[in-house]
């Protein structure tokens, strides 16, 4: 075997011991209970269970193709409204969902007021005008 | 239920395989089977939108079924034909099994365990490829009203439609959305493409170097980032560079075939992909084959509606806002941010310095240009978009370098592996080893 064949043979074993990927390996030795306690959260880190939860409820109780704006604890975009946002939309899906905040932080106002529906999660909100669909989950959905 | 839809996927996608290559059989058969099925679904569900056709069971799986059928008798007619053909080489071998081949399997089923353990959790599955299925599955089609609304474009409304449509078509068979088990689709596209790398591999390098080499492939064959477009992009970009690559070497027209069509997939299930697109035609160019590249026209006849359709409703693309060229100037003016930047992201170092490696000690690199053309083209399209992005720069790179490398990894693994093994194993190199007629 020429000195090249040795050198292209170890770099052959080298190439594919580099390309198993420990993570994995990791994983087919990691219990079940262990993995999914970090996966089933990792949708929703310090939300879950809570908010997805109470979207759910959300959705149960508003047909298809209604409009529902969404209030949050945080009222900026990067401190966690996009998530909320993002995160409805997703749950509340054949429903139209609005934010009231924007990339900007600029709070748009016009959504609440074209929403049929506010969904108002763990935050104060004037319900004047408003009728309580439901209370419940940590929040409350209220109705033109 | 989606084990329903990857089984349905996959027998739709069996004659469109024959009806291209009718001496294709085995694993091989199997992994583009699910491919192009993938390619079917989504054609199914976009012409049944445009013919104002609500997705309903009966519908979805009906319009599937012509297709399948539609595609069953251009087989028969063609087997037909063929009788009167005297010779038509099938040398396709089949796998045979080594060891090795347990430590693939143990990788992809540890891989499988972790895209099941739970509901895909990324962010770009809820937020983008995941929204749109489960959008479009409520609104009985492809919602563009939705799509154009100002609020939605975080979920990247130009982004093409293969994996959420295939989505929606778990959802139509299971009757509602439910994203439990949606992993099982990335798992899919990852086993397809093993199959491919596999039986590639095999032909040309032996039984032993050949499960070796699927064996580096096993752990990146599937994205790690469950239930995203990157598992169709990976599996159809680099199962098509694999087959055109073979195309090449081999003179053979079908497998050059099988790759337009699979570069074509890949256009239709994320940007990068109609990158990737135009990286294989200037790799095509760079290695001195450039009128092979309108043998590539499948390609562009797959992702085509895709284009005129984002064109006609006018879904913008978010690099293209805003001042373009006075973001890339303020980047390229400090071209050594975003090195560190990149270097800092940079992941799978290792094995990108045994890629790099393999092509300094081993002989014969030309034989492997259109690949490593093809994938530095795709990188210096990605760093492309790092210089136009409206994004903060650092956040992207931070979000995205580590996914983007690992959509061309395989492919690049692939050409390094071949050369290596190429030092000990010598096959038939004539370029008409396996030339075929056109079928």
């Amino acid at each position: 075997m020429t000195s090249r064949r040795i050198v292209c043979a170890i770099a052959f074993a080298a190439l594919v011991i580099a390309a198993i990927d420990p993570a994995l390996v990791t994983v087919a030795f990691t219990s079940p209970e262990a993995l999914a306690a970090e996966f089933v959260r990792a949708a929703d880190r310090e939300w879950w269970p809570y908010y997805p939860r109470y979207i759910e409820a959300v959705r149960a109780a508003t047909p298809p193709g209604s409009t529902i704006a969404i209030v949050v604890p945080p009222m900026r975009w990067d401190d966690g409204y996009s998530y909320a946002y993002y995160r409805a939309s997703y749950l509340l899906a054949g429903r139209n969902v609005l934010p009231v905040v924007w990339r900007d932080d600029r709070v748009l106002i016009e959504n609440v007021r074209a929403a049929q529906y506010v969904a108002v999660w763990r935050r104060p909100f004037p319900e004047e005008h408003l009728r309580v669909v439901f209370r419940g989950g940590g929040g409350v959905l209220l109705a033109r | 239920m989606v084990l329903l839809a990857i089984v349905v996927t996959l027998a739709a996608g069996i004659p469109a395989v024959l009806a291209v290559d009718r001496t294709a059989r085995g694993p091989l058969l199997a992994g583009l089977a699910y491919l192009y099925g993938s390619g079917i679904v989504y054609f199914t569900l976009l012409a049944l939108t445009l013919l104002h056709v609500r997705w309903w069971m009966a519908a979805a799986v009906g319009a599937l079924a012509l297709v399948t059928i539609a595609l069953v008798a251009v087989v028969a007619m063609r087997r037909r034909r063929a009788r009167g053909e005297t010779t038509i080489p099938l040398r396709r071998p089949a796998i045979r099994l080594t060891p090795l081949d347990l430590v693939s399997a143990f990788l992809i089923a540890a891989y499988a365990r972790f895209a099941l353990i739970a509901r895909p959790w990324e962010w770009d599955f809820w937020a983008i490829w995941g929204w749109k299925g489960r959008q479009f599955l409520e609104a009985g089609g492809v919602a563009w009203k939705l799509l154009q609304q100002p609020w939605n474009d975080f979920a990247h409304p130009d982004y093409p439609l293969l994996a959420p449509l295939n989505y929606a078509f778990t959802a139509i068979l299971h009757g509602s959305w439910d994203d439990r088990w949606m992993g099982a689709h990335s798992i899919a596209f990852g086993v397809a493409f093993w199959l491919i790398v596999r039986t590639l591999a095999e032909e040309e390098t032996g039984r032993w170097l050949g499960s070796a080499v699927a064996m580096a492939a096993a752990s990146f064959v599937a994205t790690h980032y469950v239930g995203l477009a990157e598992g169709p992009l990976i599996a159809c970009g680099g199962a098509g560079l694999l087959m055109l690559r073979r195309g090449l070497l081999r003179d053979d027209a079908i497998a050059f075939r099988h790759g337009a069509i699979l570069m074509g997939l890949a256009a239709s299930s994320k940007n990068e992909g109609e990158a990737l697109l135009a990286a294989a035609v200037g790799a095509l160019v760079l290695s001195g084959t450039f009128r092979r590249v309108v043998r590539l026209w499948p390609a562009v006849a797959i992702v085509a509606p895709w284009l005129v359709l984002r064109a006609l409703y006018h879904l913008a693309t978010d690099l293209a806002t805003g001042p373009v060229s006075a973001r890339a100037a303020a980047r390229l003016a400090q071209p050594m941010v975003l090195w560190a930047a990149l270097a800092e992201r940079f992941g799978d170092g290792w094995l990108w310095l045994a890629i790099v490696v393999a092509f300094a000690v081993a002989p014969g690199r030309r034989r492997e240009r259109f690949l490593a053309a093809a994938v530095a083209i795709q990188f210096v399209f990605y760093v492309g978009s790092y210089v136009v992005t409206p994004n903060d720069l650092f956040w992207h790179i931070a979000t995205s370098w580590l996914r983007l490398t690992r959509q061309v990894l395989v492919p690049a693994m692939f050409a390094a592996a071949m050369l290596l093994a190429r030092t000990f194993f010598r096959g038939d190199d004539s370029p008409h080893a396996e030339a075929r007629p056109d079928l």
